[in-house]
């Protein structure tokens, strides 16, 4: 059963059973939180941003900021307050990560917490080669090799290969912990695979994520505030093409028909100018995906095109409040439906289980508390504000992840 | 006598093309009306796109197209139940949604004419002993029909004698082949099979055969995606069944299952032709508009066939360019071109896809 292995070190062709041996299962577990874990994380965040060329990456710059030392020093505290007095954290034990194939990076947050949480870490990579991933592996090999990092090195290792159920299961039969990123169906076949009695599955399964917008406060915005939100949601929706669990798929205006259909309209045009800034270019792929999905869309409901004089800009359809629940499909690229509300709450009868991240804009807390409350458990698990869809926080899809990642020990 | 009758009598590969697109452009129109009233996606789609028919569109460039993956997430038809006649899919294979075209008899029977029309043009009007380079249970079932299977059936119209050269398991029947071949030594053989499979199972399994075929004709299609990851293109495809067979004309064409019948075949000039009854455009894909001759873009073929669907605009994902009209040195009339191969396959992205990347490169063209 042979893998490649990429961290810490590149090997082509080495068989799964020499790489996860005696040695390396047995091996003690680093203290959660430990001195080496958030030197060498700070270490990577340093070295990804000294990288020349890595503004073209903005992906990787979130990354490296979420990687600098005060912030994973704050997740620690905030975790740690959270521990009895009479409970002592340890680490869960081997953790298998199976990462998503394209949504490049975020696999690094999930590892990071994990390790900083003192497991022993195996993850498994999508075969797709992007440069992003690439760079990415590049950087976290450059800082392994000082020798310093051994005791990190020994105990986590990137690999990939084929779609293996076997290799799938060895893994899995010496795992406490998997953490399953991918669709639905990759995620209920790893599930299905005989693993240990006690090992625990996180699972990552397919998203839906959307924002809401309130219409008349929007409105109120200057035009530097309205350029902001269109910035802000370009990053939002354009990273990742779109593809992203968190990116928002669809808009919500809420508020009266005429403010909705003023706020809509400088919010499209808005993100228009900032495709514009950026120049933006549609590839041919993505303009006949967003082509066909919104013939699909218009052929079957009562949408109504909005936009789609030039292809480098977003698809927009509007649809009505009531057809939204049954067009959780995307193709992504800039490919959005919007829908108009009267009242925020009528949100709470749109939301269905696989909805994740709501984000928003001109909304407080308490008006969004009292959302969710109504929701009451259907569905959304992130409420952030517009600009930060993307963002990693450690709880995630629901889960609190330190919390996941590690066991409890309580002395009495 | 109606447009289209007079798009069928005129001798094939004749009419200038002002004169086609004005017939086009009326058969076209009223096509069009026609799905409009009959079809509610497709009408759907009109109003959405605010697409005026209560006049006559005045150009071919400005008839609404429909993207043809279309016809692979939804069934859409403009004949009642009672009406259907065959239903024809796309030779996909796992994984990929397969295209679903409703026939009605009368759009059957103008597919088999068009054909006729077409091949004829080529072949002359005698039909030929025939090979066909895949197997009989490809066939087998006429009212559910593959892609290959419709492909098959049309041309075999053209043929008597019949051999399929190939069993169930894909493997050439070389005896029964040479037998054949021998028996009908001094006439012209007409060849027909598909582009992958006479290079891998006919042309590769004779290699060291010294078959003689210069009399034959070998007609075949299907796409290129396969033989080009082998750097197999047309040109050496062509060579190399000349330096092996001897056999000289070969023509490859241009289809689709969406449109049978309306196909579009190679000149001895190495060009794509559009017959009477069939046009082409070639689109941006920045802002869809039409591009000029010379220019790479997306092809969208317009029929006057499709009367039980709206598949007479159809905005395909292959790329193409127009070379020339009317004054191809082959002497035939029409829109020609070249086919450049697929829109390359849209990057998968997401959280939700460490699956599709094995899909994806298991899949064939169809």
């Amino acid at each position: 059963m042979n893998v490649s292995k990429f961290i810490p070190e590149y090997i082509e062709n080495t068989e799964i059973e020499n790489l996860l041996n005696e040695e390396f299962i047995n091996q003690n577990f680093l203290k959660p939180f430990d001195e080496i874990s958030v030197q060498f994380l700070s270490t990577l965040s340093q070295t990804i941003l000294k990288h020349k060329g890595i503004k073209n990456y903005p992906e990787l710059v979130a990354l490296a900021y979420w990687l600098r030392k005060s912030n994973l020093l704050d997740i620690i505290n905030s975790f740690q307050k959270k521990v009895n007095k009479s409970e002592i954290i340890v680490p869960a034990g081997l953790a298998f990560h199976i990462a998503p194939s394209n949504v490049d990076t975020i696999f690094l947050y999930s590892w990071a917490l994990s390790l900083l949480a003192g497991n022993l870490n195996v993850v498994r990579i999508s075969q797709t080669q992007n440069v992003q991933l690439d760079l990415l592996l590049s950087l976290v090999r450059k800082v392994l090799a000082d020798k310093k990092w051994l005791p990190v090195s020994k105990r986590n290792f990137v690999i990939t290969y084929p779609k293996d159920d076997k290799i799938n299961t060895f893994i899995s039969s010496l795992s406490d912990l998997r953490i399953l990123w991918g669709g639905d169906e990759t995620v209920l076949n790893i599930k299905g695979l005989l693993s240990k009695p006690t090992t625990k599955d996180i699972a990552f399964a397919d998203k839906f994520s959307y924002s809401i917008i309130n219409s008349s406060i929007y409105l109120k915005l200057d035009k530097q505030g309205k350029i902001k939100i269109g910035r802000n949601f370009y990053n939002d929706s354009y990273w990742f093409n779109q593809m992203a669990c968190s990116s928002p798929r669809f808009v919500i205006f809420s508020g009266s028909n005429k403010n909705c259909e003023s706020a809509s309209k400088l919010f499209w045009s808005n993100l228009e100018k900032e495709l514009k800034r950026r120049n933006q270019k549609t590839t041919i792929d993505v303009a006949m995906e967003k082509l066909v999905y919104a013939y699909d869309i218009i052929s079957k409901t009562s949408a109504k095109l909005i936009l789609n004089k030039s292809n480098d800009k977003p698809v927009v359809l509007r649809v009505d409040k009531n057809e939204i629940s049954n067009l959780r499909e995307s193709c992504g690229g800039g490919f959005f439906l919007e829908c108009f509300i009267y009242n925020p709450d009528e949100l709470a009868e749109l939301v269905s289980s696989k909805d994740q991240t709501l984000t928003y804009y001109g909304f407080d807390k308490k008006a969004l508390k009292n959302l969710i409350s109504k929701v009451n458990g259907k569905g959304l698990n992130r409420i952030v504000p517009i600009g930060q869809a993307l963002n990693f926080s450690p709880t995630w899809d629901g889960y609190s992840l330190l919390n996941e990642f590690t066991k409890r020990v309580q002395i009495l | 006598m109606s447009t289209i009758e007079k798009l069928f009598e005129l001798p094939e590969y004749s009419i200038d093309n002002s004169t086609k697109r004005e017939f086009l452009l009326e058969e076209l129109n009223e096509l069009t009306r026609f799905h409009y009233s009959n079809c509610t996606p497709y009408k759907n789609i009109l109003n959405n796109l605010k697409i005026d028919l209560s006049t006559r569109i005045n150009k071919i460039e400005n008839l609404p197209y429909l993207p043809v993956r279309l016809f692979k997430t939804q069934k859409i038809k403009s004949i009642p139940d009672g009406e259907i006649f065959k239903t024809l899919t796309s030779s996909g294979t796992t994984g990929q949604q397969l295209s679903k075209i409703i026939l009605n008899k009368k759009t059957s029977m103008l597919q088999m004419k068009a054909l006729a029309s077409i091949i004829t043009a080529y072949i002359g009007n005698q039909r030929l002993p025939m090979i066909i380079i895949d197997t009989d249970s490809t066939i087998n079932n006429r009212t559910s029909v593959s892609a290959r299977g419709a492909g098959l059936i049309g041309l075999s119209n053209f043929g008597r004698d019949h051999l399929f050269a190939l069993d169930e398991n894909m493997n050439l029947k070389t005896d029964e082949l040479l037998q054949y071949v021998d028996k009908h030594k001094n006439e012209n053989i007409l060849i027909f099979g598909f582009t992958f499979m006479i290079w891998q199972y006919f042309y590769k399994s004779l290699k060291d055969s010294n078959l003689d075929l210069s009399l034959a004709v070998l007609i075949h299609s299907g796409g290129w995606k396969k033989l080009n990851e082998d750097f197999v293109s047309n040109q050496i495809f062509k060579e190399r069944l000349y330096n092996q067979f001897k056999l000289k004309r070969i023509y490859n064409f241009y289809g689709m299952v969406e449109q049978v019948g309306s196909i579009f075949m190679e000149c001895e000039e190495g060009y794509l032709h559009s017959p009477n009854f069939a046009e082409i455009l070639i689109r941006n894909y920045t802002d869809w508009s039409v591009l000029p001759k010379g220019k790479e873009g997306i092809i969208q073929t317009l029929s006057v066939l499709p009367k039980s669907y709206p598949g007479h605009s159809l905005l395909t994902e292959d790329l193409g360019t127009i070379i020339g009209i009317d004054d191809c040195k082959c002497g035939r009339k029409g829109t020609y071109f070249i086919v450049n191969g697929r829109i390359p396959k849209a990057e998968i992205r997401g959280c939700s896809d460490t699956h599709a990347e094995l899909v994806l490169n298991s899949t064939m063209s169809d």
